[in-house]
């Protein structure tokens, strides 16, 4: 049985897990396809205990001195990073860029972010004096927030991380956000085909193009996962189908999907996550439809039963009740903590049921 | 048959003797007095041809020999279409449409090549491509198949998924079998053969082990063989599914000779993307290392490739403050995933650096595990062996020329980015062997008289010996007195005589379609009495004598620069056609082991990357080079103490 871990669950209904692969490339250096990065230089700047823009040593080129701090208190501590080629030829030839240097929350090693032009030094100091003072509950909102109105920047470091940020918001904020920003921003996207893996988000900001060839690659795209068993973007090409076709891609995918044995684990994973995504977030005014379609796939893959639980708890949704107990009482390889994400739900609707409580 | 030099060289001493003795009539030596008339009864007359009974390689072949084509799976993964086939052709002048729908040729045919495709799913992906029938009865392959006929992004999401597979320990099982895999290599060593055409175009079988010990750390060799497909066929190679340990791959190598009677040696890459492991001087598990060590390395890595597409690894400039040429096509942000690299992992990374380790080891320990030749390859993932600046197809089919390629992501690691602009249009090897067949090229490169190009082809001559006199500059056939009173690049210096030092004959011919030569440097490394290694760098030879002179430290001015950047253009106005000279250590001590060889410079070029400026209409970066001086380096010449 396919393992899907509670910590990914955490994440789910956020949209980084659309925008990676659903699944399991771990760190694979490929020149062909790039990887969606773990981590934004926002988590570096936001976690880092010092940050200093550098510019080569005039005394000796391979090495960096510090000229300016951006945050924290720089100790005097050796960098231990090489000048390499290509960044002391773009110092040379740009007396106003510099490289960020991070040292780690520790205090320990340095990490070189890359060259920066002067208008992301300006935009890193005022995103760690505003990161600041992201707490609580609200910090994620506080974020995606902050990131919004930097989405399709001229500088092209701004707007990639714009782009990666934005990548973390939910989707109710997502399907808004077509209307803030030009299609160009992230059009341009899903032509590198290196970056295919980085699609997710201008996937979702197609469904919301009123060009009519968009909305159709979006059904062709949906259309060609299916028929060649794509997971690659299967989950955003399918939210994004639901967007703009909501019943025939529903009816696709319990034909395609849900009645078919031949479909993988990773391709139902991804059908699951943009059901969930349009469940929560979406538009909830299908939820009767999305369980009716959950009650099918867990036919076919009990393995995304806590995932499912999860849903219709928070949904407060009781129909499956007795399917997933079932599946509890099967041998199963689930973690403790997918077995109690499960019986909390059987647990919950069950006493719902004895008091009275209708649920949805 | 190897070339026996001792034998060579003996006819041709012998000849150069009894003609020097022709003019003197009697000589008197420690032997007694020779009379030219007595001698005359032993010595054949020379033919009135000079060409004639030439038994020595007068003019260097033009191959590469690390060319990967759409049977290595990350080449196809990338959008590569020429499979081996069309790499032949290519390589032997041929037109053919590469992979992005461009009509592509050489400005002239390549002499030999060897295609070093990885062997870790060597030819698999091509064949679920292609729909082979065994293979699709595999349902997953046959889901891939209908992905990459389906269109680019099917393509390239099968790849991922293929990627994912290997991370998960999911691959199709027909993707591992040695059966699919002993097919394929049946095939791959059949096409070759068919091919090899000798005594006008050689293929040499070969492929690409590809280790990445440690996360992305290239310890990556090309492993070329002397031998036909008949014997080649008989031995799987070695995968990196086996082992990523180079120390399994000189035992596998050692067993398949064993077991075949065939040939084979390996060659290293890029050592500046291994952070620090390439030229590291302890095992590959960080044991000190022995003088067995030292000698099986030695014995199976003969050559190493000092210049390609990912960067030119002969010397880095932060370890080199003296040498003002250092600082060519780097690579050094980091290895193969871009981890970022410390300075201190310079240090076993680049040939010089690993020359001089040479030494010291050999010092040490009685042996030299880094005694070996350069070559220039291209790595192209294309199928296209286009190292010319003017003609450059790049590495994948995503860096064939286009108008963005120059801006473009070659590769982005965690946000560790190297722009399309940092690649290098390199390069080739010239060997010096007697013969355009598979065992002379072979042997050439086995007795390391080969050196490497960034794409040019320049002819470059270089002998060490004792007796070299300014007058064999003056001949237009330094090779004849090379041979005779010499030992050519690659080789050993003989034992020192009492008194001498070592003079070196050294020619260069530029590439008739290149820029002319700015100079000849000799590089020399050696032991200080401490028995730590040092490097000098002597300019000996140079265009435009007339106007530059070497100052007190021996620099030279610069040459100059006749590139019109709006053109892409440049004169042959500079610098000079040929140059020759011959050059006598002048610091030379017999009891220090040292290291020579040759860097010839030519004069500013455009660089790809103008070319592209110049077609595309497009404005690069200031931060992008747009001149480039091209280069050839020769195999060092060693000379190691009598008794050490």
């Amino acid at each position: 049985m396919m393992r899907v871990g509670l910590r990914r669950r955490a994440v789910a209904l956020g949209l980084a897990v659309l925008l990676g692969l659903g699944g399991a490339v771990e760190s694979v250096a490929c020149p062909i396809c790039f990887a969606f990065p773990k981590k934004t230089d926002a988590d570096f700047l936001l976690e880092g205990r010092c940050v200093v823009l550098a510019r080569p040593d005039p005394q000796d080129p391979f090495k960096y001195v510090p000229t300016a701090v951006l945050k924290g208190a720089y100790d005097d501590s050796d960098f231990d990073l090489l000048v390499d080629s290509a960044t002391r030829r773009l110092m040379q030839v740009h007396a106003d860029r510099h490289v960020l240097l991070v040292q780690d929350a520790r205090g320990g090693a340095w990490q070189n972010l890359g060259p920066i032009s002067p208008e992301f030094a300006k935009f890193a100091e005022r995103l760690m004096a505003v990161g600041a003072t992201w707490h609580g509950a609200d910090a994620a909102t506080l974020r995606w927030q902050f990131f919004q109105p930097w989405f399709g920047h001229a500088d092209e470091r701004i707007r990639t991380l714009a782009y990666l940020e934005m990548g973390r918001a939910p989707y109710a904020v997502v399907r808004r956000l077509g209307r803030f920003v030009p299609r160009e921003t992230y059009a341009a996207i899903l032509e590198e085909r290196q970056y295919i893996e980085w699609r997710g988000l201008a996937i979702l900001l197609l469904a919301q193009s009123e060009v009519a060839a968009d909305r159709q690659r979006i059904l062709d795209s949906f259309q060609a996962a299916k028929e060649f068993g794509l997971v690659t973007n299967l989950a955003a090409w399918t939210a994004a189908a639901l967007e703009i076709d909501l019943q025939g891609t529903l009816d696709q995918i319990e034909q395609g999907y849900f009645g078919s044995a031949e479909r993988t684990p990773n391709e139902l994973e991804a059908i699951w996550r943009a059901l969930s995504m349009h469940g929560s977030q979406g538009k909830p005014e299908l939820r009767d439809r999305i369980v009716d379609c959950y009650r099918k796939l867990l036919a076919r893959a009990p393995q995304l039963a806590p995932q499912v639980a999860e849903d219709l708890r928070v949904w407060k949704r009781s129909e499956l009740t007795e399917t997933l107990a079932v599946i509890l009482q099967r041998p199963h390889d689930f973690e403790f903590a997918e077995v109690q994400v499960i019986q909390r739900y059987v647990r919950e609707t069950a006493a719902a049921k004895s008091a009275g409580l209708a649920h949805d | 048959m190897r070339l026996r030099f001792g034998c060579t060289l003996g006819v041709l001493l012998l000849a150069v003797f009894a003609s020097r003795l022709v003019a003197q009539q009697r000589v008197t030596t420690d032997a007694g007095t020779i009379d030219a008339e007595k001698m005359k009864q032993y010595v054949e007359p020379r033919p009135y041809s000079p060409y004639a009974g030439r038994n020595f390689p007068d003019r260097p072949l033009w191959g590469e020999q690390h060319l990967h084509t759409s049977w290595s799976p990350d080449a196809v993964g990338g959008g590569a279409r020429l499979g081996p086939e069309e790499a032949y052709r290519f390589a032997r002048g041929q037109e053919v449409v590469s992979s992005t729908g461009q009509p592509v040729r050489l400005s002239r045919p390549l002499d030999w090549i060897a295609i070093a495709d990885h062997s870790d799913a060597m030819g698999v992906i091509a064949d679920v491509i292609a729909g082979k029938p065994e293979l699709m009865q595999d349902p997953q392959l046959r889901k891939w198949n209908k992905m990459f006929n389906a269109g680019p992004d099917e393509a390239m999401a099968a790849v991922m998924e293929m990627i994912t597979a290997q991370g998960r320990g999911e691959v199709p099982a027909p993707l591992t079998d040695p059966n699919v895999f002993k097919d394929i290599w049946r095939r791959y060593t059949a096409i070759a053969d068919q091919y090899n055409d000798p005594g006008r175009f050689t293929t040499l079988i070969a492929y690409e082990w590809t280790s990445n010990y440690g996360g992305g750390n290239n310890l990556h060799r090309n492993v070329i063989y002397r031998d036909g497909a008949d014997v080649a066929s008989q031995v799987l190679p070695l995968t990196t599914f086996q082992t990523e340990n180079p120390e399994e791959l000189w035992k596998w190598m050692e067993a398949y000779e064993a077991k075949t009677g065939g040939d084979v040696l390996a060659i290293p890459h890029n050592g500046n993307l291994s952070n620090g492991r390439m030229f590291a001087v302890e095992t590959f598990d960080g044991k000190p290392i022995s003088k067995a060590w030292a000698e099986t390395r030695m014995k199976w890595e003969r050559l190493y490739e000092v210049t390609q597409g990912k960067g030119t690894s002969e010397q880095h400039p932060s370890l080199a403050a003296n040498d003002e040429f250092a600082s060519f096509e780097i690579w050094d942000k980091g290895n193969l995933n871009v981890v970022p690299k410390k300075p201190g992992m310079l240090n076993f990374e680049y040939a010089r650096e690993a020359f001089k380790h040479g030494l010291e080891i050999q010092h040490q320990l009685g042996a030299n595990p880094f005694k070996f030749g350069l070559v220039g390859s291209t790595d192209a993932h294309n199928g296209l062996t286009a190292a010319e600046e003017n003609n450059f197809f790049g590495k994948f089919p995503s860096s064939e020329p286009s108008p963005e390629r120059w801006d473009e992501d070659a590769f982005n690691f965690d946000g560790r980015i190297i722009k399309g602009w940092e690649l290098g249009a390199s390069g080739y090897t010239g060997v010096w062997a007697t013969e355009n067949t598979r065992e002379s090229i072979w042997d050439a490169m086995h007795r390391r008289e080969t050196y490497a190009t960034t794409g040019p082809r320049i002819v470059v001559r270089f002998f060490g010996g004792f007796d070299f006199t300014a007058e064999d500059a003056e001949s237009r056939q330094p090779a004849v007195t090379g041979y005779a009173k010499g030992v050519p690049m690659g080789a050993d210096l003989p034992a020192a005589p009492q008194g001498k030092s070592p003079t070196f004959l050294v020619a260069a011919l530029k590439d008739g379609l290149s820029g002319n030569l700015d100079r000849i440097q000799i590089v020399k490394g050696w032991l200080d009495p401490s028995g730590k290694a040092q490097e000098k760098i002597y300019n000996v030879a140079w265009g435009d004598a007339e106007q530059r002179k070497l100052d007190a430290q021996g620099n030279l001015p610069p040459v100059g620069n006749t590139v019109n950047v709006k053109k892409a253009t440049w004169s042959n106005t500079i610098g000079a056609p040929e140059l020759i000279t011959v050059w006598t250590d002048p610091d030379f001590d017999p009891q220090t082991p040292a290291f020579y060889y040759v860097r010839v410079l030519e004069i500013p070029t455009p660089r790809w990357t103008l070319y592209d400026a110049v077609r595309f209409g497009v404005e690069l970066g200031p931060e992008v080079p747009v001149t480039i001086q091209e280069r050839a380096y020769t195999s060092p010449i060693w000379f190691t103490p009598q008794g050490k």
